[in-house]
Formats: C-alpha cells, sequence, structure tokens
C-alpha cells in the first residue's frame, strides 16, 4: 500500500500541532488557556461557539440545581453498581450510556421540549403570549402526542429543581425572555387545564434556548452538566467496592420464573417426568 | 469526633417500595436454574452453549432444528473484521494499554452499535419478520449479486437442518437471511437477536485486539483515515 490513504475525512473539531493546538476554531493556548471555564469549553465542544458570561452563568445555574445524585435514584445507581468492582471509569461510563433513555433523561427528551418551544413560537408569532392561542396550541399538540415530554415528577408535587431554577431566572433578570415567557405559559395552562407540572427538562430547555442554543444541542448539554453526579457515585462506588453491590444477598430476590422442571433430554434419559423432583 | 449528620425525610423515604427485586430467568441459589432448568444437573449435561442462550432469551428449550440453525447462523456471523468500527476500536483500545474490562467494554459498546444499526427497529422490518413473503424491506436487500449468492447459500445450509423458512426474495442479502432465521429461532424481539450477533462477534474482536502489542504506537496506521482540520473562517 502506498502512503497514500483512500479516505481522507473532514473535521471541525481539532487540530494537533507542535506548539500550538487547535479546537473547534479556537487556538488551545491563544484563546482558550486562563481565559474560559469548564463550562465554556463544553458548550464550544457543543455548539462551536463561546457563551456570553451570562449565558454561562445560566448553564452554571443549572448543572449546580441539577446536581442531585442520590445513589438510590436509577440513573445514579447504574454508575454505583457497574464501578462496584472498582472500575470507576466504567461507572461513569455506564452511567452516561444509560441516558440515552426516553423517559428518565435530557438527552432524548430535551430536545423534544425545546422543538415544541421553537415551533410554538414560530407558529403563533406575535400570538405566542396570547394566553387563548397558546392554549389551543397546547391542546392541539397533546391530541397529536400522546406523551407530552418535560411534564410529571415521580413522588413529589412539584420539581424543586425548576423552582430553584425559576429563582435564578428570575434573580438573573431572564425570566422575561420570550422561550422562558413560553415555558412558565405552557405551564400554567397544562397545571389548571391537566393538573400536569412541568419538571427540570422543561425549564432547561427554555432557559438553553434563550442562550440562543439550537434544540439539538440542548440534549448533549443536560448529559454533561449532570457528570459530576456520575462521577461522584462511581468514585465511592470504585473505592468501597460494596460485596453488597456486587451481588444482593439472596434473600434480597424474589424468584417469578418458571418453576423446577426437567428438560426432554434429560427426561428421556431418565425416564422422569417433565415435573422436576 | 462528631456523628455524621444523616437525613431520612425525603421523597424516597416517603413511598413505599417493594424490598426484594425480581428475577424472572435465573434463581438465587447456590445450584441455579434457568427458567427452571437445573444448570448443573441438566443443562450442562444434555445441552450446549447455543442451545442454552436461546432458552435464556427465549424461555423455552429450542428445538434441534433451532439450534443447528443458530448454530449456523452464528457461525456466519463471526467474523468481525478489523476494518470494522467495533474491532478497530478495540484494537485501539489494546493499543493504548485498557485494561481487559475496558478492552471488551468498549469492544461490546461498538458491537451493540452495529447490531442496532443491523437491526434498526422498526415496524417495516417486524412486518417482515412476521410474514417474509417476498422481498425484504430495502435496507435489508442484497447490495450486489455476491450478497444474494451468499444469502442462498445460508439458506441452503440452514434448509439442512429441518428448521421451516419461508421462501426468502432473490433479492434478500444475508444480513436478511441471518435475522430471519434467528427470528424463527424464536428471538422476537431485535434486542434479543442483537444478542447473539453480539455473541458472536466478540471472539474474534477480541482475538484480533489481543493480537495487537499494547503501545506498539509506531506500528499502528495513525493517518488511516487521515482527517483535514478546516475551520470556519
Amino acid at each position: 500500500m502506498t502512503s497514500e490513504n483512500p479516505v481522507k475525512l473532514s473535521t471541525r473539531v481539532a487540530y494537533a500541532g507542535y506548539d500550538f493546538h487547535r479546537f473547534m476554531g479556537f487556538g488551545v493556548f491563544d484563546d482558550l488557556a486562563g481565559k474560559v471555564s469548564l463550562t465554556d469549553l463544553v458548550a464550544i465542544a457543543i455548539t462551536g461557539r463561546r457563551l456570553s458570561t451570562a449565558e454561562r452563568d445560566v448553564l452554571d445555574d443549572v448543572a449546580a440545581i441539577s446536581t442531585v445524585a442520590d445513589p438510590r435514584i436509577w440513573l445514579l445507581k447504574v454508575a454505583q453498581l457497574v464501578a462496584s468492582h472498582g472500575g470507576a471509569l466504567t461507572g461513569v461510563a455506564a452511567a452516561l450510556l444509560n441516558m440515552d433513555n426516553r423517559y428518565v433523561s435530557g438527552w432524548r427528551v430535551s430536545p423534544v421540549v425545546a422543538r415544541f418551544l421553537v415551533q410554538l413560537r414560530a407558529d403563533l408569532g406575535d400570538r405566542a403570549d396570547d394566553v387563548a392561542a397558546s392554549t389551543d396550541y397546547f391542546e392541539a399538540y397533546l391530541a397529536r402526542e400522546p406523551i407530552f415530554p418535560g411534564f410529571g415528577i415521580p413522588f413529589r408535587p412539584q420539581d424543586e429543581r425548576l423552582v430553584a431554577l425559576r429563582a435564578c431566572m428570575h434573580r438573573r433578570g431572564r425570566a422575561d425572555l420570550p422561550y422562558w415567557r413560553a415555558m412558565e405559559q405552557v405551564a400554567a395552562i397544562a397545571r389548571s387545564s391537566r393538573h400536569l407540572e412541568p419538571n427540570i427538562l422543561f425549564g432547561f430547555a427554555a432557559a438553553c434556548l434563550d442562550c440562543g442554543l439550537a434544540a439539538e444541542d440542548i440534549g448533549p448539554l443536560s448529559v454533561v452538566l449532570v457528570v459530576h453526579c456520575f462521577l461522584a457515585n462511581a468514585l465511592e462506588s470504585a473505592r468501597q467496592a460494596p460485596a453488597l453491590l456486587q451481588r444482593l444477598p439472596d434473600v434480597c430476590i424474589e424468584y417469578f420464573g418458571k418453576p423446577p422442571r426437567v428438560s426432554p433430554r434429560a427426561a428421556d434419559k431418565t425416564g422422569t417426568s417433565q415435573r422436576a423432583t | 469526633m462528631a456523628a455524621d449528620r444523616t437525613y431520612s425525610h425525603g421523597p424516597i423515604e416517603q413511598e413505599k417500595w417493594p424490598d426484594r427485586l425480581g428475577a424472572h430467568v435465573v434463581t438465587a441459589e447456590a445450584a441455579p436454574r434457568i427458567h427452571g432448568y437445573s444448570v448443573a444437573d441438566d443443562l450442562a449435561r444434555h445441552y450446549g452453549f447455543v442451545e442454552t442462550a436461546l432458552l435464556a432469551l427465549t424461555g423455552e428449550i429450542p428445538t434441534e432444528a433451532q439450534a443447528r440453525a443458530a448454530n449456523i447462523a452464528l457461525v456466519m456471523l463471526a467474523p468481525a473484521p478489523v476494518a470494522t468500527a467495533p474491532v478497530h476500536a478495540a484494537v485501539l483500545a489494546r493499543l493504548c494499554g485498557a485494561t481487559s474490562s475496558a478492552l471488551l467494554g468498549v469492544g461490546c459498546l461498538g458491537l451493540a452499535e452495529q447490531a442496532q444499526t443491523l437491526l434498526e427497529p422498526g415496524q417495516e422490518l417486524v412486518r417482515w419478520l412476521h410474514q417474509p413473503q417476498g422481498a425484504p424491506p430495502e435496507k435489508y436487500r442484497a447490495v450486489d449479486a455476491d450478497d444474494a449468492a451468499r444469502a442462498q447459500r445460508f439458506v441452503e445450509l440452514v434448509r439442512g437442518t429441518g428448521l421451516q423458512l419461508a421462501p426468502l426474495d432473490a433479492s434478500s442479502g444475508l444480513d436478511a437471511a441471518l435475522i430471519l432465521v434467528l427470528y424463527r429461532c424464536g428471538l422476537k424481539r431485535t434486542e434479543q437477536i442483537a444478542a447473539l450477533i453480539i455473541m458472536a462477534r466478540l471472539p474474534c474482536l477480541v482475538a484480533e485486539a489481543l493480537a495487537c502489542k499494547a503501545r506498539n504506537f509506531a506500528a499502528y496506521p495513525m493517518r488511516l483515515p487521515d482527517f483535514e482540520y478546516a475551520e470556519q473562517p
């Protein structure tokens, strides 16, 4: 084979030089080092652009508010279980992978919610702040779609994270921005007409859209902003390597499967019936 | 030294939860059973691994025809070339000196993604699997005459097992034939079929990765493929 490669791909991610590195259009040493935060780097990785200070503060608020890391919660327990044999990184990887689900993570839900808000504002235009128009729009959406993502809070009456995010948005003067307003209006409609309560993903999507993020960027962002929760759980489990997590005691398991039985080949050999002794 | 501060009044404490985890396949005892069959006294004595895998996945011991057909399908699925992303990634993991679990994790993850892409859950595929008369969905048609011929050779091998297969359309590719055979072996869900595909390919993947010498970075073709970095002005 010659030194010519058969295929060359184009990348916008990065280039590694001798005394310089480029990342998403930025010089690593010239533009980024000493000038940006971890949140900025994450935003650059996802969106390709630097956030304003105000926008970065919103993401930091969301990350702090989303720090619900109780290891009993399904997503977090995955990190503890997989790391329980000592591999913290494996635990984090497993938990991250499990974020690709339809019900309890922002990876898939946040973009759907964001697209709803974007479409609502695009379709209603000047009437986006009109309660009657938004109500009709919301009801029409529910007639088409059996599930409205971004609503529903397990085991408690309201999402305390959304309450906290709302306080942050007011404190930062962002509660009057268009997507946050639209989110609050739809939330009020859902609450009064359907007794549905919005969860953090609805508020998160609105806050991100008001930062100028695209709907498809919000899913990845929602995952990165909770990585610290997985990390804490995986590190703890890897350090403790608890036998209780590696294998639950037999008394903790209830078997609902098939009763004892004998296979056809074993029955042929021994002449026993299909019932195990 | 002050005692740790604890908390016990959150929503998780307020709800009523089951106190045991449900098991539906393997019993929790020193001598386990799979779907009711003793592993040590029955399955290990009378059945092979593929039959046990099909039992685990479907809940029932496969017929001899199903077991033989599944064996053939697994052998056909076994080649995992280094050119494919899962094996290439596993080779890189080995090159970097990844731990055994990391290497296997990288490889299995890649194989799972590859299998998911192959199976791409969709009503069209499910409908065709239920009633495979005529051409399979576009994605599963033979890419060329060689693919169609490979599919037919595989179908002929499977016919020798006695497994009843509805005639595949001549336009079917090998992938379609393999998926259909696994479906006829009782694997009705894409996750079940994917599990067998991953099992089939994992040994070749691991072997290929282990053939690579860890840290031998100079021997790895770093520019295959090459990436050209470009920035928007």
